[in-house]
């Protein structure tokens, strides 16, 4: 069996990953996801502590992460179209007509 | 042996029912009937609803109804701050159905929508678990991400639904990581469960419960924009339809606050570094929304960066602390809803065909003619409130809050905080000084324009919101007993 600090160690690096790809990637649907990538390593990290704990309100919430995370991805990818279809890009760089 | 939920669970949650069946009702009833551009079946819907739901909240205050294995709540504490953000629905909705008809989206999923967020902001106040919390502020969110965006044909509105989904789908991970860390400590979700292990145990013995907190501080910073989080805000606020920037600015920024109140200040024993962090933090609020708010072209920009200001003030009583402090938070809550809602309502409201935003539009406002000269009255009123000048709400919570910043011991803090006062002094009169003190200029429209229905409607809700404006200001005692009181029912 795998140890819990490896699972959780993993988890740490996934999220640190989508944190980075967050601050870096210039393209939206990259920084879209590296969010999900987020997301994801929470849901690593609740099924090691969950199987740790030996208790279930880890996986429930998996259930629902994974749900909003699904909602979220609907409501970004038409925005993000939306966005597309008047600006023809989807480079962050040039998103600038709101500015100090 | 696993009880399910009974009848008796779903008495907590009334109130939400009632919204919720509302919205799926303003879903349907729009179908049928004429399509026209000034259709009002929808607004008018949503506000009868709001108004019975909040009816039914003043029900149930002082019942102390439980449900659903005591992770929903209809404390005081939560029934007062779910009637602040209907209230503000119901203005936000008056003001709504001029600005959406006028930009070409008076679409009824617009009131749903609000509807739904308001939902959201209501059950992360009224739930003890992080997990409904946690859908709770998602329901909220997504909601608002729409409304952003819904002024599809323009590049600012775009680009600030996008802005704003991008951070608060990366505050969101924030947020769940903290959850999942402070689950793997404590072992569970309940706040009341996890308040008291970190009693027992301590927060800095364990690396995985203080790492926890302060991504769950750095989520929830996000949500109510304290310093280091604050950057989607001016571009958010200035981007969205103005009447949702109105909505967001009051209410989710309350919702946001009562969620902090919840998990941070019902007695989670915290060290004094962290007193030191969170006094920077403050510090940091106030006097960069102060400062930037200076130098802002357009009202709305300077209002955007006024509401991080005022996140400030709030701060400066969650650092306190107290029991007086926490009644301040709300009062406050109340206080910034009203003439937040009304300072973002007179920009949304039209003036002979133009939009109003910038300074230069409101150059000589109130000598151009009779509508205007009542507008620019309302925006007074809102400025000298959002100033804190006595006889206004906005004096009344700036006094709480910095009273019990001082009962609390925080000296320097207040010092710092009125001083942030003193600048924001500038950008508020400014505004007042535009509109009365300058002759317009020449690319100001002249002629007459017959107010329509729709623009009376939204201002006579602006009216009232004024009215209430003054009145907390002169009788507050009332609501600041109500407050006094509901703080008492959630220290666990």
């Amino acid at each position: 069996m795998i140890p819990t600090q490896h699972v959780l160690i993993l988890s740490a690096v996934l999220f640190t990953t989508g944190v980075l790809g967050v601050m870096l990637r210039r393209n939206v649907i990259v920084i879209f996801m590296s969010i999900e990538l987020m997301l994801n390593a929470v849901n690593l990290s609740f099924v090691a502590f969950a199987r740790a704990l030996d208790s279930m309100t880890g996986i429930i919430f998996i259930f629902f992460i994974i749900v909003v995370a699904a909602a979220e991805a609907v409501v970004g990818l038409s925005i993000i179209l939306s966005i597309y279809r008047n600006q023809k890009t989807l480079n962050v760089d040039e998103f600038n007509w709101l500015k100090w | 042996m696993i009880t399910f939920a009974t009848v008796s669970d779903l008495m907590p949650i009334i109130p939400e029912l009632i919204l919720t069946f509302v919205a799926i009702l303003v879903l349907i009833v729009d179908l049928v009937g004429t399509q026209t551009k000034y259709r009002i079946t929808a607004a008018v819907l949503s506000i009868f609803g709001l108004c019975i739901a909040i009816v039914a909240e003043i029900q149930l205050f002082g019942e102390n109804y439980t449900g659903f294995f005591n992770t929903v709540v209809a404390d005081e504490y939560s029934i007062l701050f779910e009637i602040i953000y209907m209230i503000t629905g119901i203005i936000t909705i008056m003001i709504s159905w001029h600005y959406i008809a006028e930009n070409k989206m008076n679409f009824r999923e617009y009131y749903a929508l609000i509807l739904f967020a308001i939902i959201g902001m209501m059950f992360m106040t009224s739930s003890t678990d992080l997990l409904l919390i946690f859908i709770g502020l998602e329901i909220m969110s997504i909601s608002s991400y729409i409304l952003v965006g819904m002024m599809r044909q323009s590049v600012k509105s775009n680009e600030a639904a996008l802005k704003y989904l991008m951070l608060g789908a990366f505050s969101t991970g924030f947020l769940l990581y903290g959850i999942s860390l402070l689950y793997g400590a404590t072992a569970s979700t309940k706040l009341p469960e996890i308040v008291s292990h970190l009693q027992e145990h301590g927060v800095f013995n364990n690396p995985l419960t203080g790492f926890g907190l302060a991504l769950l501080v750095i989520g929830v910073g996000f949500k109510v924009a304290i310093v280091p989080f604050h950057m989607w805000t001016p571009d958010v606020y200035s981007g969205a339809p103005t009447p949702v920037t109105a909505f967001m600015s009051a209410a989710a920024k309350a919702a946001g606050f009562a969620m902090l109140i919840r998990i941070f200040l019902t007695g989670i024993p915290y060290a004094e570094r962290w007193d030191n962090l969170m006094w920077l933090i403050t510090v940091l609020t106030m006097t960069v929304g102060n400062v930037m708010a200076l130098k802002q072209i357009s009202i709305k920009r300077m209002l955007a960066y006024s509401s991080i200001a005022h996140a400030g003030y709030v701060m400066v009583a969650v650092v306190a602390g107290s029991e007086a402090a926490i009644s301040g938070i709300i009062f406050y809550s109340l206080a910034y809803a009203l003439m937040g809602v009304g300072a973002f309502g007179v920009l949304s409201i039209q003036s002979k065909g133009r939009t109003l935003e910038t300074y230069d539009d409101f150059t000589g406002y109130a000598s151009q003619g009779p509508k205007e000269q009542v507008m620019a009255f309302l925006m007074s009123i809102f400025m000298l409130s959002l100033l804190g000048l006595p006889l206004t709400a906005g004096f009344v919570g700036k006094f709480q809050i910095f009273y019990a910043a001082l009962d609390a011991g925080w000296v320097w803090l207040t010092v710092i905080a009125a001083m942030n006062s003193v600048i924001s002094l500038f950008y508020y009169l400014r505004v007042i000084v535009c509109m009365y003190m300058k002759d317009p200029l020449d690319s100001a429209v002249d002629g007459n324009e017959q107010p329509t229905f729709s623009s009376v409607f939204a201002i006579s809700g602006l009216l009232g919101t004024a009215i209430a404006v003054l009145y907390l200001g002169v009788f507050p005692n009332r609501f600041v007993e109500l407050a006094q009181l509901s703080v008492k029912t959630i220290s666990f």
